[in-house]
């Protein structure tokens, strides 16, 4: 996806929604109130964010464009989750399908960020890094994140709403886990390489 | 590219990806633990971990630009 078209993604809009139905939630079930509070007070803070993102930099500006992709993707993930949470108290679904819902996309996530990374195009020899190294530490988060992203998928499918949860929270920091450490010893000064 | 942006690119982007996925597996597990109520905690704990990570990192990214302009004018 170019910067041009990243730029014109919904974002604000997307927020404004998600706030609608933070409000709907927070009317169906006041006992969350905390819940529904945070979140949307994060809402209000991304909005405003976003409106001095866009007032000091140019649509096509590479970071304001990265800015506005990614709190598209976030509220569309809040907007998902709560239309299924609605949908839940209202009966139309099993109630508790928001946490499957929101478990799935963030394994599609996983999956999607995992074939992105080892695709980003960097000044890969950018403060004397090994550019094999970094590519080759940027291939093995992307493979770890695909693997824990696609055994992830089949957890919120096939199993348990619980165990799902238990399956998908220790691949996920398994997987963040061994990243952290393969990048460590890429960028490590004792191979005379600075990050 | 600034060389703030450069240095955050080549590894500072992939920990930021990291520290979001870390931190809803995070919920995950302590929503199979504790149950509903530990996660409104660990929400709280999200949102200040995360307020005051962005003021650091804006005040970095300052202090960075700032030290880089004064080498620059020096070197000059």
């Amino acid at each position: 996806m170019n910067d041009r078209l990243i730029s014109k993604l919904p974002a604000a809009t997307t927020i404004f929604i998600a706030i609608i139905l933070l409000g709907y939630n927070w009317y169906l079930t006041p006992e969350r109130a905390l819940v529904w509070g945070l979140v949307m007070a994060g809402m209000f803070a991304a909005l405003i964010g976003l409106t001095i993102v866009r007032a000091r930099t140019s649509p096509e500006n590479a970071t304001a464009s990265t800015i506005n992709a990614s709190m598209f993707a976030g509220a569309l993930i809040i907007v998902a989750s709560l239309s299924a949470a609605a949908a839940g108290a209202n009966g139309i679904v099993s109630p508790g399908i928001e946490k499957r819902v929101v478990g799935i996309i963030m394994s599609v996530l996983l999956i999607v960020t995992g074939n992105y990374l080892p695709k980003i195009v960097r000044p890969l020899d950018a403060h004397n890094c090994d550019p094999a190294k970094t590519k080759a530490a940027e291939r093995f988060a992307g493979w770890c994140f695909v693997v824990a992203g696609i055994l992830g998928l089949f957890a919120w499918v096939l199993l348990d709403t619980d165990y799902a949860k238990l399956t998908f929270a220790i691949l996920g920091l398994g997987a963040c886990g061994l990243v952290v450490l393969r990048w460590q010893g890429a960028f490590s000064k004792r191979n005379g390489v600075q990050s | 590219m600034s060389e703030f942006e450069i240095q955050f690119a080549t590894r500072g982007g992939l920990y930021l990806i990291i520290h979001a996925i870390a931190w809803v597996c995070v919920i995950f597990l302590v929503d199979f633990l504790w149950g509903d109520t530990a996660v409104q905690y660990v929400l709280i704990a999200f949102v200040i971990v995360n307020s005051i990570l962005a003021v650091w990192f804006s005040k970095a990214r300052k202090r960075y630009e700032a030290l880089q302009n004064q080498a620059s004018s020096t070197s000059n």
